[in-house]
Protein backbone atom coordinates (compact mmCIF):
# COMPACT_ATOMS: atom_id res chain seq x y z
CA UNK A 1 0.00 0.00 0.00
CA UNK A 2 2.74 2.40 1.03
CA UNK A 3 4.86 1.45 -1.95
CA UNK A 4 1.88 1.91 -4.20
CA UNK A 5 1.23 5.52 -3.13
CA UNK A 6 4.93 6.25 -3.36
CA UNK A 7 5.19 5.01 -6.93
CA UNK A 8 2.05 6.96 -7.73
CA UNK A 9 3.64 10.10 -6.35
CA UNK A 10 6.88 9.41 -8.19
CA UNK A 11 4.93 8.84 -11.42
CA UNK A 12 3.14 12.15 -10.98
CA UNK A 13 6.43 13.96 -10.47
CA UNK A 14 7.90 12.21 -13.47
CA UNK A 15 4.92 13.24 -15.60
CA UNK A 16 5.37 16.81 -14.43
CA UNK A 17 9.05 16.78 -15.43
CA UNK A 18 8.51 15.06 -18.78
CA UNK A 19 5.62 17.40 -19.58
CA UNK A 20 7.76 20.43 -18.94
CA UNK A 21 10.59 19.04 -21.06
CA UNK A 22 8.20 18.69 -23.97
CA UNK A 23 6.85 22.22 -23.65
CA UNK A 24 10.28 23.73 -22.97
CA UNK A 25 10.34 25.46 -26.40
CA UNK A 26 7.00 27.05 -25.58
CA UNK A 27 8.15 28.14 -22.11
CA UNK A 28 11.24 29.79 -23.62
CA UNK A 29 9.04 31.40 -26.26
CA UNK A 30 6.55 32.76 -23.74
CA UNK A 31 9.08 34.01 -21.20
CA UNK A 32 12.00 35.07 -23.41
CA UNK A 33 10.33 35.99 -26.68
CA UNK A 34 6.92 37.23 -25.53
CA UNK A 35 6.72 38.52 -21.97
CA UNK A 36 10.27 39.84 -21.80
CA UNK A 37 9.94 41.88 -25.03
CA UNK A 38 6.52 43.07 -23.84
CA UNK A 39 8.19 44.38 -20.71
CA UNK A 40 11.00 45.94 -22.74
CA UNK A 41 8.46 47.57 -25.02
CA UNK A 42 6.40 48.90 -22.12
CA UNK A 43 9.54 50.28 -20.44
CA UNK A 44 10.87 52.12 -23.50
CA UNK A 45 7.41 53.40 -24.42
CA UNK A 46 7.80 55.95 -21.60
CA UNK A 47 11.07 57.33 -22.98
CA UNK A 48 12.57 58.98 -26.02
CA UNK A 49 14.78 56.16 -27.22
CA UNK A 50 16.82 55.71 -30.39
CA UNK A 51 18.76 52.51 -29.45
CA UNK A 52 22.12 54.27 -29.86
CA UNK A 53 21.92 56.66 -26.91
CA UNK A 54 20.42 55.86 -23.50
CA UNK A 55 16.67 56.50 -23.02
CA UNK A 56 15.74 60.08 -22.16
CA UNK A 57 12.79 62.18 -20.96
CA UNK A 58 10.72 59.80 -18.89
CA UNK A 59 7.03 60.58 -19.19
CA UNK A 60 3.72 59.94 -20.90
CA UNK A 61 4.55 62.08 -23.96
CA UNK A 62 4.56 59.03 -26.30
CA UNK A 63 0.98 58.23 -25.32
CA UNK A 64 -0.24 61.84 -25.29
CA UNK A 65 1.41 63.16 -28.46
CA UNK A 66 -0.61 61.03 -30.90
CA UNK A 67 -3.75 62.78 -29.61
CA UNK A 68 -2.31 66.30 -29.46
CA UNK A 69 0.83 67.29 -31.40
CA UNK A 70 0.73 64.44 -33.94
CA UNK A 71 -3.05 64.14 -34.13
CA UNK A 72 -3.16 64.98 -37.81
CA UNK A 73 -0.89 62.13 -38.90
CA UNK A 74 -2.13 59.71 -36.26
CA UNK A 75 -5.82 60.20 -37.04
CA UNK A 76 -5.28 59.91 -40.77
CA UNK A 77 -3.36 56.64 -40.40
CA UNK A 78 -6.09 55.29 -38.08
CA UNK A 79 -8.76 56.38 -40.56
CA UNK A 80 -6.96 54.73 -43.50
CA UNK A 81 -6.54 51.48 -41.58
CA UNK A 82 -10.17 51.35 -40.47
CA UNK A 83 -11.47 52.38 -43.87
CA UNK A 84 -9.42 49.65 -45.54
CA UNK A 85 -10.71 47.03 -43.09
CA UNK A 86 -14.31 48.23 -43.35
CA UNK A 87 -14.28 48.19 -47.15
CA UNK A 88 -12.23 45.07 -47.94
CA UNK A 89 -13.81 42.84 -45.29
CA UNK A 90 -17.41 42.95 -46.60
CA UNK A 91 -16.24 43.19 -50.21
CA UNK A 92 -14.05 40.10 -49.89
CA UNK A 93 -16.75 38.35 -47.89
CA UNK A 94 -19.40 38.81 -50.57
CA UNK A 95 -16.96 37.82 -53.31
CA UNK A 96 -15.64 34.74 -51.51
CA UNK A 97 -19.10 33.63 -50.45
CA UNK A 98 -20.69 33.89 -53.86
CA UNK A 99 -17.67 32.28 -55.46
CA UNK A 100 -17.89 29.38 -53.01
CA UNK A 101 -21.60 28.92 -53.74
CA UNK A 102 -20.67 28.79 -57.38
CA UNK A 103 -17.81 26.33 -56.87
CA UNK A 104 -19.99 24.10 -54.72
CA UNK A 105 -22.22 22.99 -57.60
CA UNK A 106 -21.87 19.26 -57.47
CA UNK A 107 -23.31 18.49 -60.89
CA UNK A 108 -20.52 20.30 -62.74
CA UNK A 109 -17.56 18.14 -63.72
CA UNK A 110 -14.04 19.36 -63.05
CA UNK A 111 -15.11 21.89 -60.46
CA UNK A 112 -12.31 20.66 -58.16
CA UNK A 113 -9.71 21.71 -60.71
CA UNK A 114 -11.07 25.23 -60.59
CA UNK A 115 -10.86 25.28 -56.80
CA UNK A 116 -7.13 24.56 -57.06
CA UNK A 117 -6.69 27.06 -59.88
CA UNK A 118 -8.36 29.82 -57.86
CA UNK A 119 -6.06 29.19 -54.93
CA UNK A 120 -2.78 29.39 -56.85
CA UNK A 121 -2.67 33.17 -57.50
CA UNK A 122 -2.93 33.72 -53.72
CA UNK A 123 0.50 32.17 -53.38
CA UNK A 124 2.19 35.17 -55.03
CA UNK A 125 4.36 36.72 -52.29
CA UNK A 126 3.68 40.26 -51.09
CA UNK A 127 6.97 41.56 -52.50
CA UNK A 128 6.12 40.19 -55.94
CA UNK A 129 2.61 41.60 -55.59
CA UNK A 130 4.19 45.00 -55.05
CA UNK A 131 6.39 44.79 -58.16
CA UNK A 132 3.62 43.30 -60.23
CA UNK A 133 0.92 45.81 -59.39
CA UNK A 134 3.31 48.70 -59.85
CA UNK A 135 4.05 47.33 -63.28
CA UNK A 136 0.45 46.65 -64.26
CA UNK A 137 -0.83 50.00 -62.99
CA UNK A 138 1.96 52.13 -64.39
CA UNK A 139 0.07 55.18 -65.75
CA UNK A 140 1.91 55.17 -69.10
CA UNK A 141 3.28 51.68 -69.76
CA UNK A 142 0.99 49.50 -67.62
CA UNK A 143 -1.56 47.06 -68.94
CA UNK A 144 -4.36 48.41 -66.75
CA UNK A 145 -4.66 51.82 -68.37
CA UNK A 146 -4.10 50.32 -71.82
CA UNK A 147 -7.10 48.02 -71.30
CA UNK A 148 -9.17 50.87 -69.88
CA UNK A 149 -8.24 52.91 -72.95
CA UNK A 150 -9.48 50.12 -75.24
CA UNK A 151 -12.82 50.26 -73.40
CA UNK A 152 -12.90 54.02 -73.84
CA UNK A 153 -12.37 54.77 -70.16
CA UNK A 154 -9.94 57.62 -69.35
CA UNK A 155 -6.68 56.57 -67.67
CA UNK A 156 -6.62 56.15 -63.91
CA UNK A 157 -3.73 57.28 -61.69
CA UNK A 158 -3.67 54.07 -59.60
CA UNK A 159 -0.73 54.02 -57.22
CA UNK A 160 0.95 57.12 -58.61
CA UNK A 161 -1.35 59.53 -56.83
CA UNK A 162 -2.42 59.85 -53.21
CA UNK A 163 -6.06 60.27 -54.24
CA UNK A 164 -6.38 56.91 -55.98
CA UNK A 165 -3.87 54.70 -54.16
CA UNK A 166 -6.25 53.40 -51.50
CA UNK A 167 -8.99 52.62 -54.02
CA UNK A 168 -6.39 50.80 -56.11
CA UNK A 169 -5.43 48.73 -53.08
CA UNK A 170 -9.11 47.75 -52.65
CA UNK A 171 -9.14 46.61 -56.27
CA UNK A 172 -5.91 44.63 -56.05
CA UNK A 173 -7.13 42.90 -52.87
CA UNK A 174 -9.93 41.37 -54.95
CA UNK A 175 -7.44 39.19 -56.81
CA UNK A 176 -6.78 37.29 -53.60
CA UNK A 177 -10.36 36.23 -52.82
CA UNK A 178 -10.04 32.89 -54.61
CA UNK A 179 -7.96 31.49 -51.77
CA UNK A 180 -10.68 31.86 -49.17
CA UNK A 181 -13.10 29.64 -51.04
CA UNK A 182 -11.58 26.33 -49.88
CA UNK A 183 -12.59 26.81 -46.24
CA UNK A 184 -16.01 28.11 -47.22
CA UNK A 185 -16.73 25.14 -49.45
CA UNK A 186 -15.84 22.81 -46.58
CA UNK A 187 -18.29 24.65 -44.34
CA UNK A 188 -21.02 24.50 -46.99
CA UNK A 189 -20.46 20.78 -47.45
CA UNK A 190 -21.01 20.30 -43.72
CA UNK A 191 -24.61 21.55 -44.02
CA UNK A 192 -26.89 18.51 -43.65
CA UNK A 193 -28.39 17.59 -47.01
CA UNK A 194 -31.68 16.70 -45.31
CA UNK A 195 -32.22 20.32 -44.27
CA UNK A 196 -31.96 21.58 -47.82
CA UNK A 197 -34.09 18.75 -49.17
CA UNK A 198 -36.91 19.23 -46.70
CA UNK A 199 -36.90 22.95 -47.43
CA UNK A 200 -37.21 22.15 -51.11
CA UNK A 201 -40.10 19.78 -50.45
CA UNK A 202 -41.88 22.55 -48.58
CA UNK A 203 -41.47 24.79 -51.59
CA UNK A 204 -38.68 27.11 -50.51
CA UNK A 205 -37.06 28.99 -53.40
CA UNK A 206 -33.35 29.45 -53.99
CA UNK A 207 -33.04 32.72 -52.08
CA UNK A 208 -35.16 31.48 -49.19
CA UNK A 209 -32.78 28.50 -48.84
CA UNK A 210 -29.77 30.79 -49.17
CA UNK A 211 -30.80 33.24 -46.48
CA UNK A 212 -32.56 30.89 -44.07
CA UNK A 213 -30.43 27.76 -44.27
CA UNK A 214 -27.07 28.23 -45.95
CA UNK A 215 -26.12 31.58 -44.41
CA UNK A 216 -27.14 30.67 -40.82
CA UNK A 217 -25.34 27.32 -41.11
CA UNK A 218 -22.23 29.17 -42.25
CA UNK A 219 -22.31 31.51 -39.27
CA UNK A 220 -19.29 29.91 -37.54
CA UNK A 221 -17.26 30.68 -40.65
CA UNK A 222 -18.66 34.21 -40.86
CA UNK A 223 -17.69 34.74 -37.23
CA UNK A 224 -14.22 33.29 -37.82
CA UNK A 225 -13.56 35.40 -40.89
CA UNK A 226 -14.90 38.51 -39.16
CA UNK A 227 -12.45 38.12 -36.27
CA UNK A 228 -9.41 37.12 -38.32
CA UNK A 229 -10.32 39.72 -40.95
CA UNK A 230 -10.56 42.62 -38.50
CA UNK A 231 -7.42 41.62 -36.58
CA UNK A 232 -5.49 41.01 -39.81
CA UNK A 233 -6.85 44.10 -41.56
CA UNK A 234 -5.81 46.42 -38.75
CA UNK A 235 -2.29 45.00 -39.03
CA UNK A 236 -1.96 45.46 -42.81
CA UNK A 237 1.67 46.06 -43.60
CA UNK A 238 3.45 44.25 -46.43
CA UNK A 239 0.80 44.64 -49.12
CA UNK A 240 0.73 48.42 -48.62
CA UNK A 241 4.40 48.93 -47.81
CA UNK A 242 5.67 47.35 -51.02
CA UNK A 243 3.48 49.68 -53.08
CA UNK A 244 4.45 52.86 -51.28
CA UNK A 245 6.26 55.63 -53.13
CA UNK A 246 6.76 59.35 -52.61
CA UNK A 247 3.53 60.24 -54.35
CA UNK A 248 1.13 57.97 -52.47
CA UNK A 249 2.84 57.74 -49.07
CA UNK A 250 0.21 59.90 -47.36
CA UNK A 251 -2.68 57.66 -48.40
CA UNK A 252 -1.05 54.26 -47.80
CA UNK A 253 0.15 55.26 -44.35
CA UNK A 254 -1.42 52.31 -42.52
CA UNK A 255 -1.09 52.09 -38.75
CA UNK A 256 1.61 49.41 -38.76
CA UNK A 257 3.42 51.10 -41.66
CA UNK A 258 3.44 54.25 -39.49
CA UNK A 259 4.92 52.33 -36.56
CA UNK A 260 7.57 50.84 -38.84
CA UNK A 261 8.55 54.28 -40.18
CA UNK A 262 8.71 55.71 -36.67
CA UNK A 263 11.12 52.99 -35.59
CA UNK A 264 13.26 52.40 -38.66
CA UNK A 265 12.82 55.69 -40.52
CA UNK A 266 12.99 58.16 -37.66
CA UNK A 267 14.74 56.03 -35.01
CA UNK A 268 11.94 56.87 -32.56
CA UNK A 269 11.81 53.41 -30.99
CA UNK A 270 10.14 54.58 -27.77
CA UNK A 271 7.38 56.25 -29.72
CA UNK A 272 6.97 53.18 -31.92
CA UNK A 273 6.63 50.97 -28.83
CA UNK A 274 3.93 53.25 -27.42
CA UNK A 275 1.96 53.23 -30.68
CA UNK A 276 2.17 49.44 -30.94
CA UNK A 277 0.61 49.29 -27.46
CA UNK A 278 -2.18 51.58 -28.67
CA UNK A 279 -2.77 49.15 -31.54
CA UNK A 280 -2.88 46.28 -29.07
CA UNK A 281 -5.51 48.09 -26.99
CA UNK A 282 -7.62 48.82 -30.08
CA UNK A 283 -7.47 45.18 -31.19
CA UNK A 284 -8.21 43.87 -27.69
CA UNK A 285 -11.26 46.13 -27.28
CA UNK A 286 -12.61 45.22 -30.71
CA UNK A 287 -12.03 41.51 -30.02
CA UNK A 288 -14.05 41.69 -26.81
CA UNK A 289 -16.93 43.29 -28.71
CA UNK A 290 -16.70 40.80 -31.55
CA UNK A 291 -16.70 37.82 -29.19
CA UNK A 292 -20.02 39.11 -27.83
CA UNK A 293 -21.44 38.19 -31.25
CA UNK A 294 -20.63 34.57 -30.47
CA UNK A 295 -24.16 34.06 -29.11
CA UNK A 296 -25.61 34.60 -32.59
CA UNK A 297 -23.46 31.86 -34.06
CA UNK A 298 -24.98 28.44 -34.73
CA UNK A 299 -22.60 25.62 -33.94
CA UNK A 300 -22.95 22.02 -35.14
CA UNK A 301 -25.38 20.81 -32.47
CA UNK A 302 -27.94 23.53 -33.21
CA UNK A 303 -28.63 22.47 -36.80
CA UNK B 1 -46.43 9.64 -73.65
CA UNK B 2 -45.98 12.60 -75.92
CA UNK B 3 -46.70 15.04 -73.16
CA UNK B 4 -44.01 13.50 -70.95
CA UNK B 5 -41.21 13.78 -73.51
CA UNK B 6 -42.20 17.35 -74.20
CA UNK B 7 -42.02 18.17 -70.52
CA UNK B 8 -38.63 16.48 -70.15
CA UNK B 9 -36.90 18.14 -73.03
CA UNK B 10 -36.98 21.76 -71.77
CA UNK B 11 -35.67 20.59 -68.38
CA UNK B 12 -32.74 18.92 -70.12
CA UNK B 13 -31.82 22.01 -72.13
CA UNK B 14 -32.19 24.23 -69.05
CA UNK B 15 -29.56 22.14 -67.31
CA UNK B 16 -27.24 22.33 -70.31
CA UNK B 17 -27.63 26.09 -70.53
CA UNK B 18 -26.92 26.34 -66.82
CA UNK B 19 -23.79 24.23 -67.27
CA UNK B 20 -22.54 26.32 -70.16
CA UNK B 21 -23.06 29.52 -68.18
CA UNK B 22 -21.30 27.95 -65.20
CA UNK B 23 -18.28 26.92 -67.23
CA UNK B 24 -18.17 30.35 -68.84
CA UNK B 25 -17.96 32.03 -65.44
CA UNK B 26 -15.51 29.47 -64.06
CA UNK B 27 -13.14 30.05 -66.97
CA UNK B 28 -13.67 33.80 -66.86
CA UNK B 29 -12.68 33.92 -63.17
CA UNK B 30 -9.66 31.69 -63.82
CA UNK B 31 -8.43 34.29 -66.29
CA UNK B 32 -9.32 37.06 -63.86
CA UNK B 33 -7.30 35.56 -60.99
CA UNK B 34 -4.39 34.56 -63.22
CA UNK B 35 -4.32 37.83 -65.14
CA UNK B 36 -1.59 39.44 -62.95
CA UNK B 37 0.50 36.27 -63.06
CA UNK B 38 0.23 35.97 -66.85
CA UNK B 39 1.25 39.60 -67.33
CA UNK B 40 4.25 38.95 -65.11
CA UNK B 41 5.17 35.78 -67.00
CA UNK B 42 4.84 37.44 -70.45
CA UNK B 43 6.85 40.49 -69.51
CA UNK B 44 9.61 38.37 -67.98
CA UNK B 45 10.33 36.90 -71.43
CA UNK B 46 10.59 40.28 -73.17
CA UNK B 47 13.87 41.77 -74.28
CA UNK B 48 15.06 45.12 -72.93
CA UNK B 49 14.11 46.76 -76.21
CA UNK B 50 10.61 45.36 -76.10
CA UNK B 51 10.17 46.54 -72.53
CA UNK B 52 11.46 50.00 -73.37
CA UNK B 53 9.78 50.71 -76.68
CA UNK B 54 6.86 48.35 -77.28
CA UNK B 55 4.90 48.76 -74.05
CA UNK B 56 2.06 48.95 -73.24
CA UNK B 57 0.63 47.68 -76.57
CA UNK B 58 2.77 44.54 -76.60
CA UNK B 59 1.18 41.84 -74.43
CA UNK B 60 3.02 38.72 -75.60
CA UNK B 61 6.81 38.54 -75.89
CA UNK B 62 8.15 38.07 -79.41
CA UNK B 63 10.07 34.95 -78.36
CA UNK B 64 10.96 32.90 -75.27
CA UNK B 65 13.83 35.25 -74.45
CA UNK B 66 15.63 34.10 -71.29
CA UNK B 67 18.06 37.02 -71.06
CA UNK B 68 16.26 38.58 -68.10
CA UNK B 69 16.57 35.36 -66.11
CA UNK B 70 20.25 34.96 -67.02
CA UNK B 71 21.02 38.52 -66.02
CA UNK B 72 19.18 38.05 -62.74
CA UNK B 73 21.29 35.06 -61.80
CA UNK B 74 24.48 36.86 -62.68
CA UNK B 75 23.85 39.39 -59.92
CA UNK B 76 24.36 37.59 -56.61
CA UNK B 77 20.95 35.91 -56.82
CA UNK B 78 22.53 32.50 -56.09
CA UNK B 79 23.93 33.97 -52.92
CA UNK B 80 20.51 35.21 -51.75
CA UNK B 81 19.04 31.81 -52.56
CA UNK B 82 21.62 30.19 -50.32
CA UNK B 83 20.74 32.59 -47.48
CA UNK B 84 17.07 31.81 -47.86
CA UNK B 85 17.69 28.07 -47.94
CA UNK B 86 19.64 28.18 -44.68
CA UNK B 87 16.81 30.01 -42.91
CA UNK B 88 14.25 27.72 -44.55
CA UNK B 89 16.02 24.54 -43.47
CA UNK B 90 16.07 25.54 -39.80
CA UNK B 91 12.44 26.67 -39.89
CA UNK B 92 11.02 23.72 -41.76
CA UNK B 93 12.69 21.32 -39.31
CA UNK B 94 12.45 23.37 -36.12
CA UNK B 95 8.89 24.67 -36.20
CA UNK B 96 7.05 21.38 -36.85
CA UNK B 97 9.30 19.54 -34.40
CA UNK B 98 8.81 21.91 -31.48
CA UNK B 99 5.14 22.64 -32.26
CA UNK B 100 4.34 18.92 -32.34
CA UNK B 101 6.26 18.40 -29.06
CA UNK B 102 4.17 21.07 -27.32
CA UNK B 103 0.94 19.77 -28.83
CA UNK B 104 1.87 16.25 -27.73
CA UNK B 105 2.49 17.39 -24.15
CA UNK B 106 -0.80 19.29 -24.02
CA UNK B 107 -2.90 16.43 -25.38
CA UNK B 108 -1.17 13.23 -24.24
CA UNK B 109 0.71 13.98 -21.00
CA UNK B 110 -1.49 14.54 -18.01
CA UNK B 111 0.62 16.97 -15.99
CA UNK B 112 -0.67 19.55 -13.58
CA UNK B 113 0.80 22.76 -15.03
CA UNK B 114 -0.47 22.13 -18.55
CA UNK B 115 -3.65 24.15 -18.08
CA UNK B 116 -1.58 27.09 -16.87
CA UNK B 117 0.85 27.07 -19.81
CA UNK B 118 -1.93 26.37 -22.29
CA UNK B 119 -4.01 29.35 -21.22
CA UNK B 120 -0.89 31.52 -21.14
CA UNK B 121 -0.13 30.46 -24.71
CA UNK B 122 -3.67 31.10 -25.93
CA UNK B 123 -3.60 34.48 -24.21
CA UNK B 124 -0.80 35.63 -26.50
CA UNK B 125 -2.73 34.85 -29.67
CA UNK B 126 -4.39 38.25 -29.89
CA UNK B 127 -1.11 40.13 -29.51
CA UNK B 128 -0.37 42.06 -32.72
CA UNK B 129 2.92 41.06 -34.34
CA UNK B 130 4.32 44.58 -34.35
CA UNK B 131 3.95 44.89 -30.55
CA UNK B 132 6.63 42.21 -30.22
CA UNK B 133 8.65 42.96 -33.34
CA UNK B 134 9.84 46.43 -32.28
CA UNK B 135 11.14 45.35 -28.83
CA UNK B 136 12.57 42.17 -30.37
CA UNK B 137 14.54 44.38 -32.72
CA UNK B 138 15.86 46.34 -29.73
CA UNK B 139 16.85 43.08 -28.00
CA UNK B 140 18.43 41.60 -31.14
CA UNK B 141 20.45 44.72 -31.78
CA UNK B 142 21.70 44.69 -28.17
CA UNK B 143 22.77 41.06 -28.68
CA UNK B 144 24.42 42.00 -31.97
CA UNK B 145 22.15 39.63 -33.87
CA UNK B 146 21.00 42.20 -36.44
CA UNK B 147 24.30 41.63 -38.25
CA UNK B 148 23.48 37.91 -38.58
CA UNK B 149 20.52 35.78 -39.66
CA UNK B 150 19.92 34.48 -36.12
CA UNK B 151 16.71 36.55 -35.59
CA UNK B 152 15.03 34.47 -38.30
CA UNK B 153 16.47 31.12 -37.16
CA UNK B 154 16.29 30.99 -33.37
CA UNK B 155 12.52 31.65 -33.08
CA UNK B 156 11.95 28.62 -35.34
CA UNK B 157 12.76 26.39 -32.38
CA UNK B 158 10.18 27.95 -30.08
CA UNK B 159 6.98 26.10 -30.87
CA UNK B 160 5.85 27.87 -34.03
CA UNK B 161 3.23 30.03 -32.34
CA UNK B 162 0.00 29.46 -30.45
CA UNK B 163 -2.15 28.96 -33.56
CA UNK B 164 -0.07 26.10 -34.91
CA UNK B 165 0.27 24.31 -31.56
CA UNK B 166 -3.50 24.57 -31.16
CA UNK B 167 -4.10 23.23 -34.67
CA UNK B 168 -1.83 20.21 -34.15
CA UNK B 169 -3.47 19.64 -30.75
CA UNK B 170 -6.90 19.45 -32.37
CA UNK B 171 -5.59 16.77 -34.69
CA UNK B 172 -3.82 14.79 -31.95
CA UNK B 173 -7.00 14.76 -29.88
CA UNK B 174 -8.46 12.53 -32.56
CA UNK B 175 -5.79 9.85 -32.05
CA UNK B 176 -7.38 7.08 -29.95
CA UNK B 177 -6.17 6.76 -26.38
CA UNK B 178 -6.05 2.92 -26.56
CA UNK B 179 -2.89 2.94 -28.69
CA UNK B 180 -1.09 5.12 -26.24
CA UNK B 181 -2.31 3.14 -23.20
CA UNK B 182 -1.36 -0.18 -24.76
CA UNK B 183 2.15 1.14 -25.33
CA UNK B 184 2.42 2.24 -21.69
CA UNK B 185 1.42 -1.25 -20.53
CA UNK B 186 4.13 -2.63 -22.80
CA UNK B 187 6.57 -0.46 -20.90
CA UNK B 188 7.15 2.26 -23.50
CA UNK B 189 8.29 5.62 -22.17
CA UNK B 190 6.83 8.96 -23.18
CA UNK B 191 9.55 9.80 -25.72
CA UNK B 192 9.01 6.47 -27.46
CA UNK B 193 5.27 7.13 -27.63
CA UNK B 194 5.89 10.58 -29.09
CA UNK B 195 8.32 9.42 -31.75
CA UNK B 196 6.87 6.06 -32.70
CA UNK B 197 3.11 6.42 -32.17
CA UNK B 198 1.83 9.98 -32.07
CA UNK B 199 4.08 11.65 -34.66
CA UNK B 200 3.52 9.03 -37.37
CA UNK B 201 -0.24 9.24 -36.84
CA UNK B 202 -0.23 13.04 -36.80
CA UNK B 203 1.98 13.20 -39.89
CA UNK B 204 -0.70 14.68 -42.20
CA UNK B 205 -1.16 17.77 -40.02
CA UNK B 206 2.58 18.04 -39.32
CA UNK B 207 3.29 17.88 -43.05
CA UNK B 208 0.63 20.53 -43.66
CA UNK B 209 2.24 22.71 -41.03
CA UNK B 210 5.75 22.13 -42.45
CA UNK B 211 4.62 23.16 -45.93
CA UNK B 212 2.86 26.17 -44.46
CA UNK B 213 6.08 27.09 -42.66
CA UNK B 214 8.04 26.76 -45.90
CA UNK B 215 5.63 29.07 -47.71
CA UNK B 216 5.53 31.52 -44.83
CA UNK B 217 9.31 31.78 -44.58
CA UNK B 218 9.82 31.89 -48.33
CA UNK B 219 7.28 34.71 -48.69
CA UNK B 220 8.20 36.52 -45.48
CA UNK B 221 9.01 40.14 -46.11
CA UNK B 222 8.52 42.00 -42.83
CA UNK B 223 10.93 39.82 -40.82
CA UNK B 224 13.90 40.08 -43.19
CA UNK B 225 13.14 43.76 -43.78
CA UNK B 226 13.44 44.51 -40.07
CA UNK B 227 16.13 42.14 -38.90
CA UNK B 228 18.49 41.48 -41.83
CA UNK B 229 20.41 44.68 -42.21
CA UNK B 230 23.58 43.45 -43.91
CA UNK B 231 23.31 42.77 -47.62
CA UNK B 232 25.19 39.51 -47.21
CA UNK B 233 22.28 38.14 -45.12
CA UNK B 234 19.39 39.18 -47.40
CA UNK B 235 16.80 36.61 -48.41
CA UNK B 236 15.57 36.45 -51.99
CA UNK B 237 12.36 38.33 -51.13
CA UNK B 238 14.22 41.17 -49.45
CA UNK B 239 16.88 41.27 -52.17
CA UNK B 240 14.21 41.57 -54.86
CA UNK B 241 12.57 44.41 -52.94
CA UNK B 242 15.82 46.29 -52.42
CA UNK B 243 17.34 45.63 -55.85
CA UNK B 244 14.47 47.09 -57.82
CA UNK B 245 14.25 50.15 -55.62
CA UNK B 246 17.96 50.85 -55.97
CA UNK B 247 20.41 49.51 -58.52
CA UNK B 248 17.85 48.17 -60.99
CA UNK B 249 15.21 50.88 -60.86
CA UNK B 250 13.87 51.94 -64.21
CA UNK B 251 11.88 50.67 -67.10
CA UNK B 252 14.75 48.92 -68.90
CA UNK B 253 14.84 46.44 -66.00
CA UNK B 254 11.13 45.60 -66.08
CA UNK B 255 11.78 42.23 -67.69
CA UNK B 256 14.24 41.41 -64.90
CA UNK B 257 11.74 42.59 -62.28
CA UNK B 258 9.07 40.33 -63.64
CA UNK B 259 11.52 37.44 -63.99
CA UNK B 260 12.42 37.75 -60.32
CA UNK B 261 8.72 37.80 -59.51
CA UNK B 262 8.18 34.57 -61.43
CA UNK B 263 11.14 32.92 -59.69
CA UNK B 264 9.91 34.05 -56.29
CA UNK B 265 6.34 32.85 -56.93
CA UNK B 266 7.09 29.50 -58.57
CA UNK B 267 8.36 27.39 -55.62
CA UNK B 268 5.19 27.84 -53.59
CA UNK B 269 2.97 27.24 -56.60
CA UNK B 270 4.83 24.03 -57.49
CA UNK B 271 4.68 22.81 -53.89
CA UNK B 272 1.00 23.62 -53.75
CA UNK B 273 0.30 21.63 -56.89
CA UNK B 274 2.37 18.68 -55.63
CA UNK B 275 0.76 18.51 -52.20
CA UNK B 276 -2.59 19.89 -53.33
CA UNK B 277 -4.69 17.14 -51.73
CA UNK B 278 -2.99 17.30 -48.33
CA UNK B 279 -2.95 21.09 -48.32
CA UNK B 280 -6.62 21.45 -49.15
CA UNK B 281 -7.42 18.86 -46.46
CA UNK B 282 -5.25 20.84 -44.05
CA UNK B 283 -6.82 24.19 -44.87
CA UNK B 284 -10.24 22.61 -44.49
CA UNK B 285 -9.30 21.02 -41.17
CA UNK B 286 -7.88 24.26 -39.78
CA UNK B 287 -10.94 26.17 -40.93
CA UNK B 288 -13.34 23.80 -39.23
CA UNK B 289 -11.39 23.28 -36.02
CA UNK B 290 -10.42 26.82 -35.14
Amino acid sequence: MLINTQTKKWNAIKREIVGHIFILPLIVCLLGFTFFPMGVSLYYSFFDYDIVSPPQNFGLQNYINPFTLDWHGFSSSLAITFLYTLVTLPLNFVMTFSMSLFLNQKHIKGVRVFRVLYYIPCLIPAVVGGLLWQNITDPYYGVANMLLGKLGIPPFDWFSSADTALVSLFITSLFGVGGGTIIWIAQMNAIPESLLESAEVEGAGYFRKLFQIILPCCSPMIFYSLITGVIGGLQTFSSAFVLMNDANASSLNFFVVGIYTLAFGKNAFGYACAQSWLLFVIIAVLSVFMFKLNKFVLYGEDF
Amino acid sequence: MDGQTQRKRPAFTMLTVQKIISYFFLIFFTFFFFFPFFIMLFRSFMTSDEVLFDLPERIFPSSLFLGAYKELFSVKMIYFFKNTLVILAFNVIGSPLTASMCAFAFTKINFKCRKFWFSLMMGTMMLPGITLQIPMYIIYSMLGWTRTNLPLIVPAFLGGGAGSVFLIMQFMKGIPKDLHEAAIIDGANTFYIYVRIVVPLALPIILYFAIGTFMGVWNDFMGPLMYLQKERNWTVALAVYNMFRGEFKGQQYWNMQMASGVILSLPCMVIFCLFQRQLIAGVTFSGIKI
